[in-house]
């Protein structure tokens, strides 16, 4: 469906951007006008920089790339970027510009690596921008390193998740004190070259989101890397991706730590009369959707994938279209809505006092304006802030 | 300067719209055509709207829209999100489809129709394609570009779709004594000097257009007299209406220069048939000796110029003409009047450097080779204190209309270079 009155699905674009602008040492430079840049310097991340060339309808009609490749020289001349990523935008994707060839030919003249990125912004969604990106990155600039003992990554940390830095925190918490374990990289999430470089120093992989799991096959084969995947909201995932980890690099569970953790959580009950409306990437729904019915109990559930991808729906997950959201959240007045500003500021149906909000992923709040969250929704805080607010 | 940056001067700038960014790689850059015409579309409560564009500019529309309107979500702000399949075969029924959807949710009293890149680029008919859905949709249906390869800035963006407006105008009988104000923006238009001397001179406002609140009201505005341009984005609207209308114009923008503001008045005073105002002849007067003290400083002042509340280039001619030193003038946005002053700029006895600011980042560079006295803009505290510069920074005048802007412009100034 194309006919949006909130948000659109975000495009592939975006989803290249959150990515890549988490990156420190590289730069972004984009053959396209000006305007999209702003918005992404304002919406997107601080790490790295976002340029623009801007561009003329002379430029459109003759292709004329020389603004582009003194833009690309100017960035290469402040020795600041070990990598450039050179990005088409829809309207220099639409003429057939050929960034491929481009980046080739400009190569031998430049320090930087230059990466082409073709993404166009028609049709396909974030979801399949930030798969090929994570995969592009890696391919481009890992390379292999000695292992270093009790250490993993974790793939998939991106940042279109509105919790992700503090869901990372509590990950990298319950890691270090259940297993010894300790975070080589987080990817894509406020790292750097030189970090993702090293990707390859790691024992396990962690997945958080499916659009990693080709970047831990690809690991797993160039590097002998082994992978799980993990989504853990509550308590029963947060003990899998535990074990699970624990069984694939065959060390010992900290059982007195793991057990004082679940031991000091609240319980959640009466739970029968939720109802959920959850809105956000498939990962984050089926994750939610196992946490919410299968562990505390609620069955009126039912989570909109926010994606253009195919999806195999159930009673729970429904592919995202705003008839049968407005639908849904109209017969169903929801009483917990775990999503972005579409959910938390939907105004079709008037919130009682007692709705439970989270903001899990963007867009959220004024960007550059308000205040980061803090608090996550993974882990055993994750399952306590949840109890929290259901209990007020 | 020492610096890897080629900044051009004044004499090698052949026209406004040659004046160009200091880097080729512009960090940030400025703001979409389309962000203007978002920040248009609060105005206008019973005006439905169709972005044709990317997910890219719907899903940023939105975000503006939380920042500057209420119940943003449900506000009638849809977007056509373009796939490939559209920009191969085109999609000229599925706009038409999107209409007729958008009319039906929202009955507004007409649909704007708003063309972003990709349908230009690609020459989607969607003019074409706007006739044939009205013989199905019983609302009118408008039609604005916002094309950021060929506009320069959200000032375009804004500038457009106010002009755009004269396609739901119709012709209408005229009342006397009456006005529209055209372009305002800024807080309530009660407080300032034009407005009060209307008001004194008994000029009924038709409309203040984009602040019109309505379709109806816009319909309204072409029974006015007079229209009264006080902000560069609606001299496309004035001109417009002025050839569809016969509706004569004004312009009554923020001049530094007194001699400018009662040359508007007066021609104001002609249109309407009202009394040469003794007051404000001295008002004009005061300040033309207040700016005349400029030129008896002993000390030499430079300037670079950001931005202000007021036409830039006028500013600066005037500060050139009271002696000081213009080093370096940034273009914020490019805009009408700033456009219509540039020639004359030209002729005055200066050579700064010209750019179109689209990167912060050069400010310091500028401040750092170039060493200003005062520097006429925003700028971060810090760097005020690393380059010992005094700033007049826009926060420090309040917004007005009239002599009133002019003076209190000059007393910032005034206060930056005693302090």
């Amino acid at each position: 469906m194309a006919l949006y009155r909130y948000y659109p699905i975000p495009g592939d674009r975006m989803g290249f951007l959150w990515c890549a602008t988490q990156i420190k040492d590289i730069g972004i430079i984009e053959f396209g006008p000006m305007g999209t840049t702003n918005f992404a310097t304002r919406h997107m991340g601080q790490q790295c920089s976002i340029h623009s060339t801007h561009i003329s309808d002379h430029i459109l009609t003759f292709g004329d790339s020389k603004n582009l490749e003194l833009a690309v020289k100017e960035m290469d001349d402040t020795g600041e970027y070990k990598a450039i990523f050179v990005m088409l935008s829809s309207s220099t994707a639409i003429i057939g510009f050929d960034i491929e060839s481009f980046c080739l030919e400009l190569q031998p003249l430049v320090k930087s690596k230059l990466v082409p990125i073709s993404f166009c912004a028609l049709g396909k969604d974030y979801s399949y921008g930030i798969n090929k990106t994570m995969m592009l990155v890696m391919k481009e600039f890992v390379v292999s390193y000695p292992k270093v003992k009790n250490s993993y990554n974790i793939l998939g940390a991106c940042n279109d998740e509105y919790l992700i830095k503090n869901d990372v925190i509590e990950i990298k918490r319950i890691l270090k004190n259940s297993l010894g374990l300790n975070a080589n990289l987080v990817y894509p999430l406020e790292t750097s070259y030189e970090e993702v470089k090293h990707a390859s120093q790691a024992e396990i992989n962690i997945v958080l989101r499916n659009e990693a799991i080709p970047v831990a096959e690809y690991m797993l084969k160039e590097f002998s890397i082994p992978y799980i995947i993990a989504r853990p909201y509550g308590i029963n995932a947060t003990c899998k991706m535990i074990t699970d980890i624990a069984q694939k690099l065959q060390i010992d569970v900290n059982k007195d730590w793991l057990n004082s953790q679940i031991n000091s959580l609240p319980k959640i009950n009466n739970v029968t009369e939720d109802s959920v409306c959850i809105l956000g990437n498939f990962s984050m729904i089926q994750g939610i959707c196992d946490f919410l019915n299968q562990e505390i109990g609620i069955n009126n559930i039912c989570g909109f994938v926010f994606q253009h991808t195919k999806i195999k729906e159930n009673e729970y997950i429904k592919k995202y279209s705003e008839k049968l959201f407005d639908e849904w959240m109209i017969d169903n007045k929801p009483n917990i809505v775990l999503g972005n500003s579409i959910l938390t500021d939907y105004n079709n149906i008037n919130y009682t006092n007692n709705v439970i909000k989270i903001p899990i992923c963007k867009p959220y709040g004024v960007a550059g304006r308000d205040a980061e969250p803090n608090f996550c929704l993974m882990g055993f805080n994750g399952y306590k802030y949840f109890c929290n607010m259901y209990h007020f | 300067m020492n610096n890897k940056i080629a900044l051009p001067r004044l004499s090698e700038v052949s026209d406004y719209d040659s004046i160009s960014c200091p880097s080729k790689a512009i960090r940030r850059g400025m703001h979409c055509p389309l962000f203007g015409c978002t920040l248009i579309m609060k105005y206008i409560n019973d005006m439905a709207f169709l972005i044709v564009g990317t997910d890219e500019c719907g899903f940023y529309s939105k975000e503006i829209l939380k920042v500057t309107s209420e119940n943003y979500l449900i506000s009638p702000v849809y977007t056509y999100a373009v796939e490939e399949y559209d920009v191969i075969y085109g999609c000229s029924e599925k706009i038409i489809n999107s209409l007729k959807e958008i009319q039906q949710q929202e009955k507004p009293s007409a649909i704007c129709v708003i063309s972003t890149c990709v349908p230009e680029l690609i020459g989607e008919d969607l003019k074409g394609v706007i006739k044939k859905a009205q013989s199905s949709i019983n609302t009118s249906i408008i039609y604005c570009t916002a094309h950021n390869f060929k506009e320069n800035s959200h000032v375009d963006g804004m500038s457009d779709l106010l002009e755009c407006f004269t396609q739901i105008m119709e012709k209408q009988n005229k009342v006397s004594k009456t006005v529209n104000i055209i372009g305002y923006r800024d807080d309530d238009i009660i407080n300032t000097e034009l407005y009060q001397h209307l008001m004194k001179n008994n000029i009924k406002i038709t409309t203040s257009i984009p602040e019109c609140g309505s379709v109806l009201k816009l319909k309204s505005a072409t029974s006015a007299s007079l229209n009264i341009v006080v902000d560069p984005i609606g001299l496309k609207l004035a001109k417009k209406m002025k050839e569809m209308f016969n509706i004569p114009y004004v312009v009554f923008g923020k001049y530094a220069d007194p001699e400018k503001i009662m040359n508007s008045y007066k021609k104001i005073w002609k249109v309407l048939d009202i009394k040469e105002d003794k007051e404000l002849i001295l008002k004009e007067q005061e300040l033309i000796n207040k700016w005349n003290e400029l030129k008896i400083r002993n000390d030499k002042v430079s300037f670079v110029y950001c931005n202000s509340r007021l036409i830039s280039i006028d500013l600066v001619m005037m500060l050139v003409k009271y002696g000081f030193e213009a080093k370096a003038v940034y273009v914020i946005s490019k805009n009408d009047f700033d456009r219509e002053e540039f020639d004359k700029l030209k002729k005055y006895n200066t050579n700064p450097y010209m750019m179109m600011l689209t990167d912060f980042s050069v400010n310091d560079l500028l401040v750092e080779n170039l060493k200003p006295t005062l520097f006429i803009g925003q700028m971060r505290e810090q760097s005020i204190e690393e380059y010992n510069v005094k700033n007049v920074s826009t926060n420090e005048v309040e917004s007005n209309l009239g002599f009133c802007l002019s003076k209190a412009m000059l007393d910032a100034i005034n206060t930056a270079l005693n302090s």
